[in-house]
């Protein structure tokens, strides 16, 4: 079940363990939010397009936020993101790359497809609870982005 | 003894050559010159096969070349033997000369065939070419392996230090979860406990961190660009500005030259270099640093530091190399390995003069090709 009034995070993230950090850092906020997690690129593109195990929209409501790791699994987050720019329909949904790696031609990449932040996830739990913090503060309540569709 | 030996000198029982027989002047003439020339020519062959020889230590059978010499040369003997006997009948040394002549000759003829087999053997210089060209080859095939050797360890240390950092993160996050979650539950010999994984944990992430950038520092694709070294420094003490400012440090810099070089690996050699005559000065002195260039090649970097033991003044730019204890001088001891990654990737080479207590003095050098004026 969904509660439509609560904004939807999408977390693309393959570790057991940012996921649970991502988890207790967002519960750590305050904010109420529905926070989906998805463990790799295809199953993100499977949310997105509302297929196999996500074909109902109450499973897969579309995200206001995209948190997207870039080594996963299968598909990795830089073709997510590229595949996300090609299609209109996402368009509108902020994709911000949260990652171990802050190799300068990382963070180059990230922007030239397109992602709208590029975030080094921090090194210790009161540094995840202050990024969550600020990212929510900025994609939620500080910007306007167009109407979501879908 | 001696008298028997100055008998071969003797010419009594002989007539001077032109004395007997019909010599006419051209025909006398004829033998005396060409015996001489031909004597000059053997006196030379040998000299000029003496002195290769001499010169050239990886000669094959060299020895037999100094066979060659002894019989020549007594060749040249003979005949300006046989030249002066047209006025000094002196036969017997001439009998002399001869029977030496023999010797050498013959023995130059059985080392020759003895040697044959051996010298057939000897490759030839286009032989000598071809195998040259294999081993040039091999060696540019066994570099390039090295080199992508090389790449692979450098990518292999990235790649290590990159995904160990999720794992550090959790231990370190879990940790201190875990504390916040027993609170008031967690007994104080845990709580210790816990915090030792944290200092563990966040020293590690330290030198994880550390290790990607001395990685980064040699992995990098080099931006080079003509860039006046003054910037650089002015660059590396802007980006320090708190910490020289909160320590006082004086810093002097003259006649920096303009040098194509990849500004941001040399603005980190300085700034690694000035971070650690700060850092290892102690805190009762204010921090002299002077930044010089010899104009020949050679930059300094001089400090008022505590100075390094010439003993280790080599294993300073291996990574992770500590000389104090942690608690005593903050940091991993990756900084020297950055900068000796920096100056080596520009084609030079840094080093250290130093005695304890008298500062020290980093020099460098950087790639004549890197100088632009």
């Amino acid at each position: 079940m969904t509660d439509s009034t609560r904004p939807v995070i999408l977390l693309v993230e393959d570790s057991p363990a940012d996921q649970e950090l991502t988890r207790r850092a967002f519960l750590d906020t305050l904010f109420q939010v529905d926070l989906r997690v998805v463990n790799d690129g295809e199953e993100a593109l499977d949310y997105l397009h509302r297929r196999g195990a996500y074909r109902s929209s109450e499973s897969s409501p579309t995200p206001n936020l995209v948190l997207l790791d870039l080594n996963l699994p299968r598909m990795d987050g830089r073709e997510v993101l590229s595949h996300m720019r090609q299609e209109d329909v996402f368009a509108g949904i902020p994709v911000v790359i949260l990652t171990s790696s802050d190799d300068e031609r990382e963070v180059k990449k990230g922007y030239e497809l397109g992602c709208n932040s590029y975030v080094t996830k921090p090194t210790t739990f009161e540094g995840f609870v202050i990024m969550i913090r600020n990212l929510l503060d900025y994609w939620l309540d500080l910007v306007r982005l167009p109407t979501a569709a879908g | 003894m001696f008298d028997k030996l100055l008998l071969i000198f003797d010419v009594s029982g002989f007539p001077p050559r032109w004395s007997c027989g019909l010599w006419s002047s051209l025909h006398g003439w004829t033998h005396i010159i060409a015996d001489v020339l031909t004597a000059l020519a053997y006196f030379a062959i040998p000299l000029t096969l003496a002195v290769f020889v001499s010169k050239r230590r990886d000669v094959p059978f060299s020895w037999l070349l100094w066979l060659f010499c002894a019989f020549i040369f007594s060749c040249g003997s003979v005949h300006l033997i046989e030249a002066t006997i047209f006025w000094h009948p002196w036969y017997r040394l001439s009998a002399v000369a001869k029977v030496l002549t023999a010797g050498f000759s013959l023995m130059t003829v059985v080392a020759l065939i003895k040697v044959l087999p051996e010298a057939l053997k000897l490759p030839g210089m286009a032989d000598v070419n071809r195998r040259l060209e294999v081993e040039v080859e091999e060696r540019k095939r066994v570099n390039q392996t090295l080199a992508l050797k090389n790449r692979e360890l450098e990518d292999f240390a990235y790649i290590v230090s990159h995904d160990l950092q999720e794992p550090l993160r959790a231990i370190s996050s879990f940790s201190g979860l875990l504390k916040g979650d027993l609170g008031e539950n967690l007994p104080d010999v845990a709580r210790d406990d816990l915090t030792h994984i944290l200092n563990s944990t966040e020293r590690m992430q330290q030198m994880v961190k550390d290790l990607l950038r001395l990685s980064r520092a040699g992995r990098d694709e080099l931006k080079k660009e003509l860039t006046p070294l003054q910037e650089c420094v002015d660059d590396a003490i802007g980006q320090m500005e708190l910490r020289i400012a909160s320590s006082e440090a004086r810093i002097t810099t003259c006649g920096l030259p303009t040098m194509t070089v990849d500004r941001r690996l040399i603005t980190q050699l300085f700034q690694n270099l000035i971070s650690n005559a700060i850092k290892f000065t102690k805190d009762s002195q204010r921090p002299t640093i002077e930044i010089t260039y010899d104009g020949n090649g050679v930059f300094g970097v001089k400090d008022s530091g505590i100075g390094i033991d010439p003993a280790y003044a080599k294993t300073i730019f291996n990574p992770f190399k500590r000389l104090h204890a942690r608690d005593a001088y903050e940091g991993t001891g990756i900084g020297l390995s950055i900068c000796r990654k920096a100056v080596e990737r520009h084609g030079g080479r840094i080093w250290v003069e130093s005695q304890p207590g008298s500062g020290s003095h980093f020099l460098f050098t950087l790639s004549p090709g890197s100088k632009d004026d």
